[in-house]
């Protein structure tokens, strides 16, 4: 996939996620992630090649919900109508939109702020508030770019583990990308590692501990290992 | 401390201007300057109660034609800035004629207005229009197009239609813009109305500010020529306060 000014951002990518995964995807800055996850999103069209995403089961259902870097909130919006958006959009009717959107609110236990505007939540609340608007259609598939990179390390692992535990509920495919590894180890059940600019899928690695998953994960040294194996296969990518 | 800063946003000003009309008048006094030239505060003031209602009925229907010429380039600016949002190519082909509505002195083509709308009332809305429509148009195009990119991802990807975008996105980011441009707009609308009352006028018994400066000017009236300029002065001051007012509660919501 080529941009306008000819920068080639990737180059030979082909894996496929088998529904209800939870595959990440690492890789240095800017070796082309947004990218592809805008090229799945059907954000972007002039690439070669070929992407599928699974068809709709249920007539109602968005095949594909996209979570930014950023919460990206509506500031004159309240939360509640943050969260209604995607339901608005599609003209679905007011009462089942404000019920919908209540319960999606209640998954990420803001229930509480549906009232308030974006200025009042904290960077943390905005970001549940943004993963609450992309569940409100009940996607198949959830695209995730980078969206906890901007909090800090305890909020991230909070947010972590809320987002395990919806996507266990909901059961749906994940497709994260992140360049903090441990992040990776502790969400996934499979990663991609890519190189540097024109992004290649260098390897593809199983992350075998089972779900649900606890913090305590974090300090067993079957994870630390994990994250020295991701570690590494991604410097050689990147110095090769 | 709130409450404190609300007293000397109100009481500064105030006190200003009474050491203005004291210097203003000790000025008078002292140099002994002819009534025709400058007359003092006193004369003034006596003016304004002998006259008082013809002052304040020149200045609604002042502050009427304003508020009309207002209304109408809110309207239509805000339709124009719509218009604009919609390709470069429009922007790039109108923007000139826009420019145009800035540069082009009011008082030159306000006699040709009066040829056109008679000599009357629906004239000098035009010209208030005329003059108001610029900051709106320019505000109005900036803050349609300065959306952020995610905000339009998030909009596609949800399958919103190009008119979602524009009344559910494009739109209410504008918002603030626009009323920045109507605030600006909101004296350069009693300009305008004042402007046009030089050239068309309301009939033989009703006269607005914009008459009775030329006329007292003419008779060498200073003192019910100042009056005048402190009414006209007045108004414009309401109408932005108004502006900011109406503003600020609307804003509530975009923080
Ligand atoms: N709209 C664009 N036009 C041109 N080049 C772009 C554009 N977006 C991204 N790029 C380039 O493509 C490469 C991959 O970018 P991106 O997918 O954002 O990387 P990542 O998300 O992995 O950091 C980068 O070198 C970037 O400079
Ligand atoms: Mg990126």
């Amino acid at each position: 996939m080529y941009y306008e000014n000819n920068v080639q951002a990737l180059q030979d990518i082909d894996f496929c996620v088998t529904q209800g995964e939870f595959v990440s995807i690492v890789g240095p800055s800017g070796c082309g992630k947004s990218t592809l996850i805008r090229i799945i999103a059907g954000l972007i069209d002039n690439y070669v090649g070929d992407v599928r995403v699974a068809e709709m089961t249920k007539t109602d259902e968005q095949p594909l919900a996209l979570v930014f870097q950023e919460a990206n909130l509506l500031p004159w919006r309240k939360t509640l109508d943050n969260v209604r958006l995607p339901l608005e959009l599609a003209e679905v009717c007011e009462n089942v939109q404000k019920e919908k959107s209540l319960a999606a609110l209640d998954i990420v236990r803001l229930k509480d702020f549906a009232h308030a505007y974006p200025r009042e939540l904290s960077g943390g609340m905005k970001m549940r508030v943004s993963l609450a608007r992309a569940l409100v259609t009940k996607p198949q598939l959830m695209l995730l770019d980078e969206p906890f990179s901007a909090l800090d390390e305890i909020t991230r692992q909070q947010l972590n583990e809320d987002l395990l535990r919806l996507w266990q509920q909901d059961q749906w495919t994940a497709l994260f990308v992140t360049h903090n590894i441990s992040e990776a180890v502790f969400l996934s059940s499979r990663i991609i590692v890519m190189s540097d600019r024109p992004g290649r899928i260098i390897a593809d690695v199983a992350i075998p501990f089972s779900y649900p998953r606890t913090p305590q994960l974090r300090s067993s040294v079957e994870f630390a290992q994990h994250v020295g194996k991701i570690s590494s296969l991604l410097r050689e990518g990147t110095y090769e | 401390m709130n409450n404190n800063n609300n007293y000397i946003t109100v009481l500064a000003p105030l006190v200003v201007f009474v050491l203005f009309v004291i210097i203003w008048h000790t000025c008078v006094v002292i140099f002994s300057l002819p009534p025709y030239l400058v007359p003092s505060p006193y004369r003034v003031f006596g003016v304004f109660r002998e006259n008082y209602a013809v002052l304040l009925s020149a200045t609604f229907l002042t502050a009427m034609a304003a508020i009309g010429g207002l209304l109408l380039s809110v309207v239509l600016g805000t339709s124009i800035a719509l218009l604009f949002s919609q390709s470069k190519i429009i922007r790039q082909s109108l923007y000139p004629y826009a420019i145009f509505l800035q540069t082009v002195p009011i008082v030159a083509i306000a006699p040709l207005i009066v040829v056109w709308f008679g000599n009357g009332f629906t004239s000098v809305i035009v010209v208030a229009f005329i003059i108001s429509l610029f900051p709106i148009i320019t505000n109005g195009t900036m803050g349609l197009m300065a959306v952020k990119p995610q905000w339009i991802d998030l909009f596609v990807i949800n399958n919103a239609s190009s008119w979602q975008i524009l009344f559910k996105l494009r739109f209410p980011n504008a918002v603030p813009y626009l009323l920045t441009g109507a605030k600006i707009s909101s004296g350069l609308s009693v300009i305008g109305a004042i402007v046009g009352e030089f050239f068309a006028g309301y009939g033989a018994r009703y006269h607005g500010l914009g008459y009775l400066i030329t006329f007292t000017s003419g008779q060498m009236k200073t003192d019910y020529l100042f009056s005048a300029v402190f009414m006209s002065t007045i108004l414009g001051l309401v109408f932005f306060g108004t502006l900011s007012l109406i503003s600020n509660y609307i804003l509530r919501k975009w923080e």
